[in-house]
């Protein structure tokens, strides 16, 4: 399950899976958006912690024996000679070090994970009680998080058989013009079994007539992607499941329900009817 | 450390210019060397560390491009990956003592390129004393001694499932102390 693929995170960072055990999490990491960037973060440690070292003096003549050993360790023993071809080759020969930086090149979203959502929050709360209490508030908010923490894990262990879905972002959709259409719905990421969902359900929703459709469409910047066609029940409520996880990085900035004139069209047709802020 | 400088010299290394090893090497060496010896703890073996890693520089395995970071980031993540490699190798961490951050004297960095390492250092060191013990000790065994899931949860003595949440916890933490008060996320 995915709770427990996640998990393998800390060993796969220290080096511990085996070969086999490493590519099937290789694999998990390309469906896993929280993990690659979660190993990013781990990565971007080196930018930090590495400092928290004493200064040590090198030994007596580590310069020479450590340069001595780096041009011995070369097959091509004139470096002059070496061909481009061949550099080439070295530079395409992925080394089980390349798997190691999957994840540093988004190093850059080192703090713009949902985790850090709340640490952004929390952090703004804090400034403004600062003076008061900054103490207090912070305790506080630790043993919240162990709980919460120790809690979250207990919940994983004891869902073992039935896998534990991760909410990734929640939204309200709300109606675009109330004196047009009624209803309202929600939109909903998860993250379970290595895949990343969206799950759209709405209610209240106006009845359709002939061939009309709901369409929930995802909206990348101004590009609308659809996200699958719904109809509704006698009482207007519907839903839609999407899987995000097998459409190449995208980034989710608004989803929206259309009321189409048919079902499954590439562009929306119709009005909009409801939306995410 | 000037990152422009660092991706010259990195593509000269690639084109196996030893001027340019030797140039990183002396930028670097002390460097990795400190934070090699921190992770094992002994002085030769910390050289073996530094040397893998040069190794594995020259010989380009793992390939450093400008958009994975600053290289100094870069080749400390490779010098750790092969220091608890290395660990593992000599099979000495489970009866290593567990080795608490302590307040060491000032230490007067020899080189100017070693400012940034002091700033960075009581920049860290500071963010550090903040932390619980438990916390410390966590990013100690998690980061510096890379030890398992299973190993850390033992070493706390925490279920194994809560981990990955108290290693998420302390790192939080850490970074929200870092970034008070430059908030640069």
């Amino acid at each position: 399950m995915a709770h427990q693929e996640c998990d393998k995170l800390i060993d796969y960072f220290n080096g511990h899976l085996s070969e086999e055990e490493k590519q099937a999490f290789e694999q998990h990491m390309q469906a896993c958006p929280s993990c690659r960037e979660e190993l990013a973060e781990w990565e971007a440690l080196s930018a930090e912690l590495p400092f928290l070292s004493e200064a040590e003096e090198p030994p007596e003549g580590m310069k020479e024996r450590v340069l001595t050993n780096v041009w011995n360790s070369d097959d091509t023993s004139s470096p002059e000679t070496s061909a481009p071809a061949l550099d080439e080759k070295r530079r395409s020969r992925k080394g089980p070090l390349a798997t190691w930086f999957v994840g540093a090149a988004a190093a850059a979203l080192l703090f713009s994970l949902a985790g850090n959502g709340y640490l952004l929050m929390e952090n703004q709360q804090l400034a403004e009680d600062r003076e008061q209490l900054a103490g207090e508030a912070e305790q506080l908010a630790f043993e919240r998080d162990v709980i919460e923490a120790d809690y979250e894990a207990l919940l994983e262990q004891e869902d073992e058989e039935g896998g534990v879905a991760d909410v990734l972002l929640a939204s309200n959709l709300a109606s675009t013009d109330e004196e047009l259409f009624t209803g309202e719905g929600s939109a909903t990421i998860i993250a379970e079994d290595g895949h990343v969902d969206l799950l759209v359900q709405v209610s209240g929703m106006p009845e359709l007539e002939g061939e009309e459709a709901f369409q929930a469409w995802v909206i990348e910047g101004e590009t609308p992607i659809s996200a699958g066609s719904f109809t509704i029940d006698d009482d207007g409520n519907g839903a839609v499941r999407y899987r995000l996880s097998d459409m190449d990085d995208i980034q989710v900035d608004q989803i929206a329900i259309t009321l189409e004139p048919q079902p499954n069209n590439e562009q929306p047709q119709g009005q909009m009817v409801l939306a995410s802020p | 450390m000037d990152m422009h400088d660092d991706v010259q010299l990195y593509e000269r290394l690639r084109a196996k210019d030893q001027a340019a090893m030797e140039m990183i090497y002396d930028k670097y060496s002390r460097l990795l060397f400190s934070f090699a010896y921190k992770v094992v703890h002994s002085s030769d073996a910390a050289e073996e560390v530094v040397q893998e890693v040069l190794i594995k520089l020259w010989k380009g395995n793992g390939v450093y491009s400008p958009d994975k970071g600053k290289f100094s980031t870069w080749l400390l993540s490779i010098t750790r990956n092969t220091a608890i490699d290395y660990l593992r190798r000599q099979k000495k961490h489970t009866d290593e003592v567990i080795h608490q951050e302590v307040e060491h004297a000032d230490t007067q960095p020899g080189t100017e390129e070693l400012v940034e390492w002091k700033q960075q250092s009581e920049r860290v060191r500071e963010a550090m004393r903040v932390l619980k013990d438990e916390q410390r000790l966590i990013i100690d065994l998690f980061y510096f001694k890379g030890y398992s899931q299973k190993m850390i949860a033992e070493q706390v003595d925490l279920p194994i499932g809560t981990v990955k949440g108290r290693i998420r916890l302390a790192l939080n933490h850490l970074k929200q102390e870092l970034y008070e008060e430059r908030r640069d996320w």
